[in-house]
């Protein structure tokens, strides 16, 4: 009798220390809540409630199962067209089949290596700024926000020196690097990266062909985040406006200016093509062209004497390279000094928020605001539409 | 030659992307034209662009002359010297350090921007080789190491131009890479007027140094014999040959093949080695040749342009193959 009490004791005790074990493991471990581990996986139920559609982007795509997404990301800007496909798994719940280990991700995720300056304000209108591990240079980037935890060191530079360092990222526990999907750019060392088990998700937002198309790419950070509800009224908000705009331009622009790009570079002067992402934002806008009946989606390669023929009488001169003030444009070639759009002023860049270090917020927060960036050209063409808009990223050349 | 010459001037003219009627280009010349946009086209852009072929096209071929004689070498040419990469360095320096070098900051400050910026770090670059290769010719009288060490100074700078493009942006690299395509359309009128002094003097030189270019084709032991001063000869030469590639590099860029062809042709076709007779029908030559390469890169009736640099040597190379295989005269020249 005796010896079976002592065995309840005893079984009480190790119970009593069990217990105390378990609260104690729990409380020492509070992130496991707030990282939505789920620890019994349900197969029946939806884990993403909230989801993103894409409309405007061509370059990727996202599908929902209940929990993971699959996304893909489509090459098309050389000849070899083929599709990139990911799986991103809810933290805590089983793999799909038929991906790779490179090609499956555990989401959400924390920290992120996004070496474009495109993705930046990205991060920052997703307020995600904690799950960017690192980005290319702080010397080229314009946000203030940013600078500054790279300062602190919460955020590193991962190619300083203009090259990415490989063996720096993978110290750097990066668990998937946003590249930038240019052709042939950097892929041996994006090879070098996936070799060690990185995997490099490639981005073409610059392939994109309207502006709301390159914005809508934030939509593939969110996913990678689990914030699918942010991302939603973010972009709903910028798209109505940018409509709002576009509306009031359709009802109310009659006469069209014209306009002439870029600026000679020797012999041949490249203008943009009557397809290109650049025509796309002059269109928004109603803007005469000499080219637009072009049908290359980049750039032409024209004669100086043909271009100087059209800038002679064209209203606009935009984005002369990398032209800031109207006399470096004329030091660079004084026969320029013949066009209407110098001796009117109206000649405009994308220096606006342009930063002494060479950082230029054209390529970082124009991306997440298309509607500012339609707001800017419009208000160039047309500045009787919108009498209370400052320019923003375009600039008036001096 | 010199009808080919005018003729072919005039056609530089008259012809390019724009369509432009011969009665408006008659006009634009007399300044009684109506239409302002063609006489601008015409006095602006075509005629320096033209006169700026004859002024490369014969500077280049001379100092190519001058550079096969002296070295007694028929692959020499302007750009043995390293003189040319020189101009590339200095362009580089420009083009791919602005932006993050505190210096091309600092010479954009002084109010020196654009092309003359080009012009003038082209010129420093290609000084600065010139300055090397002559300290060195005062110490060798060796012609062949001569050869050997530009050609070796013109790897260095090269090596350094291309370590610069590693690290630069790929813009940086097209303004650069663009540049080497060469251009003879980037030279505005004021412009014109330095070149056009700078070559003038150059070749005005040249005609003095005839007499003693023929008395180092007989070799030099001879020609230190007839009483010629053979370092300062080299000198002298060396110095003219820079002077007039160094310019041409920097207002238009390297242009490639002129210099070491249109010597050959001119031999092969006057078969003399007289540089009495050589050095001006070598200024004929070139500049004619250049006159018709870029009436060809302008592709006349199209809106588009070919690189200079290119047509000179697609359309050069086949005609000086044919000259020299139908002569067969080459040796007897060196």
């Amino acid at each position: 009798m005796k010896k079976t009490e002592n065995y309840i004791t005893h079984r009480r005790t190790v119970y009593i220390l069990l217990c105390l074990l378990i609260v104690g493991l729990s409380a020492c471990n509070p992130k496991s809540k707030s990282d939505q581990q789920i620890s019994d996986f349900d197969p029946s139920k939806d884990y993403f409630p909230d989801k993103l559609s894409i409309n405007h982007a061509v370059g990727f795509d996202i599908v929902y199962h209940e929990h993971y997404k699959v996304v893909h990301l489509f090459r098309h800007y050389n000849d070899l067209v083929d599709t990139v496909s990911y799986a991103l798994v809810q933290k805590g719940t089983p793999k799909p089949e038929g991906f790779d280990q490179l090609h499956t991700l555990q989401i959400p995720l924390q920290r992120i290596a996004a070496v474009s300056t495109t993705h930046l304000g990205m991060f920052e209108k997703l307020e995600a700024l904690d799950q960017l591990s690192a980005i290319e240079s702080k010397e080229y980037i314009s946000s203030e926000k940013i600078k500054a935890l790279v300062d602190e060191g919460k955020i590193s530079e991962l190619a300083a020196s203009g090259v990415l360092n490989v063996e720096q990222t993978i110290a750097n526990q990066t668990e998937v690097l946003l590249g930038v999907g240019f052709p042939n750019s950097q892929n041996d060392r994006y090879q070098e990266l996936e070799n060690a088990g990185i995997p490099v998700m490639l981005n073409a937002d610059w392939q994109e062909k309207d502006l709301l198309g390159r914005a809508e790419w934030m939509k593939l950070i969110a996913v990678l985040l689990n914030k699918e509800a942010l991302a939603n009224t973010v972009f709903n908000q910028i798209e109505s406006e940018y409509n709002r705009v576009l509306a009031q331009v359709q009802k109310e622009v009659k006469d069209a200016p014209s306009t002439i790009t870029g600026i000679a570079q020797g012999d041949v002067w490249h203008v943009v093509g009557g397809k290109s992402f650049a025509m796309n934002v002059l269109n928004l806008a109603k803007v005469d062209y000499p080219w637009k009946s072009d049908s290359s989606t980049g750039s032409l390669k024209l004669d100086f004497e043909t271009v100087y023929q059209a800038g002679l009488k064209a209203d606009y001169w935009m984005t002369p390279s990398n032209a800031k003030t109207l006399d470096e444009i004329l030091l660079h070639d004084s026969r320029y000094a013949d066009f209407k759009s110098i001796k009117n002023g109206n000649v405009f860049n994308v220096y606006g928020r342009y930063t002494e270090g060479g950082g230029n917020d054209y390529y970082e927060s124009a991306v997440v605001n298309p509607d500012i960036v339609l707001k800017d050209i419009v208000k160039i063409f047309h500045p009787e539409l919108l009498p209370n808009h400052q320019l923003v990223y375009y600039n008036r050349l001096k | 030659m010199i009808i080919a010459l005018i003729v072919l001037f005039l056609l530089d003219v008259a012809l390019g992307s724009v369509n432009i009627p011969l009665s408006e280009v008659l006009a634009s010349f007399l300044g009684s034209s109506d239409n302002e946009a063609f006489s601008s086209i015409i006095l602006k852009i075509r005629l320096p662009r033209a006169i700026t072929a004859i002024l490369a096209g014969s500077a280049l071929s001379v100092a190519g002359l001058q550079m096969q004689t002296l070295f007694r070498n028929p692959l020499a040419g302007p750009s043995v010297l390293g003189i040319t990469a020189g101009a590339s360095l200095g362009v580089a320096a420009v083009m791919l350090a602005t932006g993050s070098a505190t210096t091309a900051f600092a010479i954009r400050q002084l109010g020196i921007g654009g092309s003359w910026l080009i012009i003038l770090a082209s010129t420093i670059g290609a000084m600065l080789v010139l300055l090397i290769i002559l300290a060195i010719s005062f110490k060798i009288r060796d012609n062949v190491i001569m050869l050997i060490v530009g050609i070796m100074v013109a790897n260095i700078t090269i090596a350094v131009v291309s370590i610069w493009q590693y690290f630069s942006d790929p813009e940086q690299i097209q303004e650069y890479i663009l540049w080497t395509f060469g251009s003879l359309g980037g030279v505005t009128n004021e412009q014109l007027k330095v070149l056009a002094l700078i070559i003038g003097f150059g070749i005005l030189m040249t005609f003095f140094t005839s007499k003693s270019l023929n008395a180092l084709l007989l070799g030099e032991d001879y020609a230190e014999s007839m009483g010629l001063n053979i370092r300062w000869t080299r000198i002298g030469i060396i110095a003219i040959t820079s002077v007039l590639a160094g310019a041409i590099t920097g207002f238009c860029g390297p242009i490639g093949f002129i210099g070491i062809a249109v010597p050959h042709l001119t031999r092969s076709a006057l078969n003399t080695s007289d540089h009495k007779i050589l050095i001006p029908a070598t200024v004929l030559v070139g500049a004619i040749l250049m006159l018709f390469c870029d009436l060809l890169a302008k592709v006349p009736g199209s809106q588009t342009v070919l690189p200079v640099n290119a047509i000179t040597a697609l359309v050069g190379s086949p005609v000086v193959i044919w000259i020299i295989l139908k002569r067969k005269n080459l040796k007897k020249s060196f």
